[in-house]
Formats: structure tokens, C-alpha cells, sequence
């Protein structure tokens, strides 16, 4: 398949699955019902198209957070969430549903900004934690991943132990993820995270190339490491924190996506970029209309959706690499 | 006279509290074809990491006359280029990719090659013979023709210093004459000063006069192969006493290690 044919295809079913997958729902739709003034019209215009954009651009902006991580670390495994940044944030949140349920910052409710200073902080102390150490190591750094992970589980699971019933079940459903925005104003605060990583993934691209091949020839040909790392990690943190703060934790679109776009398109990132972006809007696209229409009228949350595809793909990496 | 090439005064490398170089001090000119010999752990790879900036040293790396440390990341690699002895370089990227790539340092984010580009490379394909391989990916390739790749991507970033550590390692013996006389054609033709470490002692003989020999990570010998003292400098470092014979008087001698010291 050459690369032509796979952008077309790709943008082909990116713009008609934003522009189908609206009409697909509990209420159906005819086209004559969006020009009259109704409730349908309404659902359609502030539930449905906000939902479909929402969740293809936390999508896109997952699946690219996904492939900086991978290309930077050069490990498939290595993404914000297989690092803990997604439990961070689960801890932030959960803390806010516990102790601050009332408090509002400004415009925004306590259990986003709560959950945006965990995922920040969690990034942080990973940061200290690989950067401080001369050269850094990948394995380290899955390791470290895999302590965060354990250790805001486990705040969390005490959390929700001194919880109420009502407290425990809002915490549960806020780490299951959801994409169920009302209304634009989610949608638009996705938007300059989305736009953070694209810029910052183009401008980088021919760095990200030779940072996945090799270090010290990235190193030979003048890229300036530590900086180009410090920059992307300080760009995925943002927008994941933004990101997660926004929808709860999103797992495996990260890892599959990019993974899906090297197979099917190369390493070279001037193309895996814009292909690892539209993968995982699309993957999380497909994924949520399934979640929200497969037992509808109720529907399923999209995080058990993608975690009951990532797991087994997670396992499926894992075979393949040590095959 | 115009600046050498590459100079290196008073290197000195600590790593862990070991000292690894010593007051190290050496000038390589334009189109020198320099060869870096000693047993292991005399310190070899890590003056090629330290002049190539991958290690941090005290002393002083001059290249062109400009110290190496001022430089930015940038303007370096487009000074020095460092063919290291990669083991586990990500195979999955095409011969083409990684070549493209080497046009690194003189390209911004946003540019694409130019026809100078296209012709810097292609020169670099035809003079190490990678057309043939130019489609495949890089984990595809022998460890002979992934040499020839890697070289070429250093010539193709076409740096008036050249660095390469053990380029003939891993190589039939046909393959090692045939690196050894692309590296003399390096220096020779496109007048580049060539660093080259290696332990075979031979074939760095047989392809570049001048030796530089380390040993402890002191500078032990610094002139041609046909000086008498590098045989007896050969003996001290390596405590044997080598033999050498010649058979055929439009050949270099042939060194091979007798009895130990």
C-alpha cells in the first residue's frame, strides 16, 4: 500500500465517520430534523456533534502523546498512561470528589483542576526521577511508571474506603473515562492541547527520527538531546494533564495507535505524526459511539471499552517482543 | 598557515573517579588519515566520544580552530561526525530514511533536502557502494553492508572531521581491506581528516601512516609506522614482542605478536 493511498483513506474515514457517526444513537435522525427547531435538533447540536468531536480529538491527542513517549523512550510500552500520569490525575480526582466536592476555582470545578495538578505532579516526580540520572534508561523508567501506578492506586483505593457510598460511585465513574461533553466549551479546551503537540511533534519530526534510531547517533548528527527531550516531555505532560482532567483516564489508544501507524506507514515521523493522530481519533471515535450505542438506552464507559482492547493488545506487544 | 583540522591539547577524562585519559595532545591536519591504536581499555572510544562531545572532559578540543565546547549542537555536527559501534541501533528505518537524515545539522525543521543535499548524499552512496541496499531496512542488512550505511551517512553529513570506532570489527577479511581502503579514500579524495580506532594492527598499517598509540590512557607514540620507535612502542604496550617480516617490498610489513614479554 503506498503512503498516498493511506493518508486519502485515513482522512476519507476521519471526515465521514465525524459526519456519520452523529446520526447514530438511542434517538434517530433524518436530515429534515436539523433545520426545524426541536429537541432533536438540539441533542444533535450540543450532545451529539460535541461528543463525536470530543472524543476524536482526545483521540488524536492521546494517540500523539503516545508516539512522542514511545519514539523519545524507543519502547512501545513507554506512554503517559502505562507511566501513571493517568493515575495521577485519578488521584487528583478523587481526592477533589472526597475532601473538596463543593469548591470551585474560578470557572473551573475542583475535581478538574485537582486531577490537572496530580497528572503535573506525577509528571514531575517522574522527570526527577529519570532526568536526574546521567544517562537515562528505559527500563528505569517503566519501573518507575509502574511504582507511580502502584502507589496512587493504592491512596486511592484508601480514599474511596473512608468514602460514602454516593462519593465511592462518583470516583468510580470518573475513572472509568467519559467523553459525554455538553455543549462546546470541553471541546474547545482540548483544541490548544491538540494543537501543543502537533506543532511541537512537526517541529521535532527529524529529531524524533534520530532519537528512535540511536542516541548517540541522534547526538553525532547535532540534535540537541536534552533539550529536544525536555521540550517534548514538557509538551505531552500539559496536554495529557489537560486532557485527562477534561475526560478522566483514556487507556491504550496511546499505545495501540502509534503502534498501528509504524506498521502501517514507517518510522519516519513527518508521516507517522499525522497518521498516529488520525489512528487514534478514529480508534477512540469508533470505540465511544460503540460504548454509547451497544446497550443503549444505557451505554458503557468508554474506558472499559478501550481497556478491554488495550489489555490484550498490551499482552500481544509483549509476546511479540520477546518472540 | 590555517588552522589544523582537529586539535586536541591536554585531554584529561575522569569517569567514576577513574582516570580514563591523560594529558592527551594531538593535531590532525585536512585529509589525514589518522589510526588510533592500543590494547583494551587504553581509552580509545573515549577520546573519540570526548572530541565528539558524548563525554565531558577537562582540556581543550579545537576543531578548525574554534573550541568544540562553544559550539552548539548544530555547527558541531557539522564540523565532526562519529560512526560509534552500534550494537542495537532500531532496525526498523529504511537505508534511504537514515540517510536523508544525516543531512541533520544544515536543515530546519520545516525544510526539505535540496538538490545540494540529494548530491552530497548520492556521492556518499556511490563512493561506499550502498546503492544496492538503498530500499531496505536497515535490520535487513549484513553487518558488512550496515558498516557501509553507516560510514555513508557520515560522509553524507560531510564533516571535515570524520570519527570511527572499530569500523572494521565484525567484518570478513575481504570486507576489511575493502572498509580500510574507503577510509584511506575518505582522507584522500574528499580531504577529510579521518580518526580511526581499531586494534588491527595490520590493516592500519596497510591504510594510513600515521599512528597514534595509547595505552593507560597516556599518549605512548605519535609518527609513522615505518619509525623503528613504533615497533618498540608496539612491544612495551602490548608486553610481546611482535615480529614483523615483509614479503613483497610494494607491501607495508606484517606485524604478528611472538613471545610474551
Amino acid at each position: 500500500m503506498t503512503k498516498k493511498f493511506l493518508f486519502s483513506a485515513l482522512i476519507m474515514l476521519s471526515l465521514g465517520a465525524v459526519i456519520s457517526f452523529p446520526f447514530i444513537g438511542e434517538v434517530p435522525f433524518s436530515l429534515d430534523m436539523l433545520f426545524k427547531e426541536s429537541v432533536e435538533q438540539t441533542i444533535f447540536f450540543n450532545i451529539r456533534i460535541p461528543r463525536v468531536l470530543g472524543a476524536y480529538i482526545t483521540g488524536a491527542i492521546l494517540a500523539l502523546a503516545g508516539m512522542l513517549f514511545q519514539s523519545m523512550f524507543r519502547n512501545d510500552l513507554a506512554t503517559p498512561y502505562t507511566l501513571g500520569i493517568s493515575s495521577g490525575a485519578a488521584l487528583g480526582a478523587v481526592m477533589a470528589i472526597k475532601f473538596f466536592a463543593t469548591v470551585q476555582f474560578l470557572y473551573y470545578p475542583a475535581i478538574q483542576v485537582f486531577s490537572f495538578a496530580m497528572a503535573l505532579t506525577t509528571v514531575a516526580v517522574l522527570h526527577l526521577l529519570t532526568f536526574s540520572r546521567k544517562r537515562s534508561s528505559t527500563h528505569f523508567l517503566l519501573l518507575a511508571g509502574i511504582a507511580i501506578n502502584f502507589t496512587c492506586t493504592g491512596a486511592i483505593l484508601f480514599i474511596q474506603y473512608i468514602a460514602s457510598g454516593s462519593e465511592s460511585s462518583r470516583m468510580v465513574r470518573w475513572m472509568m473515562g467519559s467523553l459525554d461533553f455538553i455543549g462546546y466549551s470541553p471541546v474547545l479546551k482540548l483544541i490548544p492541547a491538540l494543537i501543543l503537540l502537533l506543532v511541537t511533534a512537526l517541529y521535532f519530526h527529524r529529531d524524533l527520527d534520530l532519537l528512535s534510531i540511536d542516541s548517540d547517533i541522534a547526538h553525532s548528527r547535532g540534535v540537541n538531546i536534552k533539550f529536544t527531550e525536555k521540550t517534548l516531555f514538557f509538551a505531552v505532560s500539559l496536554a495529557v494533564a489537560i486532557t485527562v482532567a477534561n475526560t478522566g483516564p483514556i487507556g491504550f489508544v496511546g499505545m495501540i495507535a502509534p503502534h498501528v501507524g509504524r506498521k502501517l506507514i514507517g518510522r519516519g515521523h513527518i508521516s507517522l505524526i499525522p497518521a498516529s493522530l488520525m489512528l487514534g481519533g478514529l480508534i477512540l471515535l469508533v470505540s465511544d459511539t460503540f460504548a454509547r450505542t451497544v446497550i443503549s438506552p444505557s451505554e458503557i464507559p468508554v474506558g472499559v471499552i478501550t481497556a478491554l482492547l488495550g489489555g490484550p493488545f498490551f499482552i500481544f506487544i509483549l509476546i511479540k517482543k520477546s518472540g | 598557515m590555517s588552522d589544523p583540522a582537529i586539535s586536541v591539547l591536554s585531554l584529561n577524562v575522569e569517569i567514576d573517579g577513574v582516570k580514563i585519559l591523560e594529558n592527551v595532545s594531538f593535531n590532525g591536519e585536512k585529509g589525514e588519515n589518522i589510526t588510533i591504536l592500543g590494547p583494551n581499555g587504553a581509552g580509545k572510544t573515549t577520546l573519540l566520544k570526548s572530541v565528539c562531545g558524548l563525554i565531558p572532559y577537562d582540556g581543550e578540543v579545537k576543531l578548525d580552530g574554534i573550541s568544540a565546547g562553544s559550539l552548539s549542537h548544530h555547527v558541531r555536527a557539522s564540523k565532526v561526525s562519529f560512526v560509534s559501534q552500534h550494537s542495537d541501533i532500531e532496525g526498523d528505518f529504511f537505508v534511504e530514511t537514515f540517510l536523508d537524515l544525516s543531512r541533520y545539522p544544515y536543515k530546519k525543521p520545516w525544510e526539505r533536502l535540496s538538490d545540494l543535499d540529494r548530491k552530497i548524499i548520492n556521492e556518499a552512496i556511490e563512493m561506499t557502494e550502498c546503492a544496492p541496499f538503498l530500499k531496505r531496512k536497515i535490520s535487513s542488512l549484513s553487518g558488512g553492508e550496515r558498516q557501509k550505511v553507516l560510514i555513508a551517512a557520515s560522509i553524507a553529513q560531510d564533516t571535515p572531521v570524520i570519527l570511527l570506532d572499530e569500523p572494521l570489527n565484525h567484518l570478513d577479511p575481504v570486507q576489511r581491506t575493502k572498509t580500510g581502503k574507503l577510509i584511506s579514500e575518505i582522507s584522500g579524495k574528499q580531504n577529510k581528516t579521518v580518526v580511526t580506532v581499531t586494534h588491527e594492527i595490520n590493516e592500519a598499517i596497510q591504510f594510513s601512516s600515521r599512528m597514534i598509540v595509547l595505552n593507560g590512557g597516556k599518549l605512548e607514540f605519535d609518527g609513522l609506522s615505518s619509525d623503528p620507535l613504533f615497533k618498540q612502542t608496539l612491544d612495551t604496550v602490548f608486553k610481546t614482542k611482535f615480529i614483523s617480516f615483509k614479503n613483497r617490498d610494494d607491501l607495508p610489513p606484517y606485524f604478528f605478536p611472538g613471545e610474551e614479554l
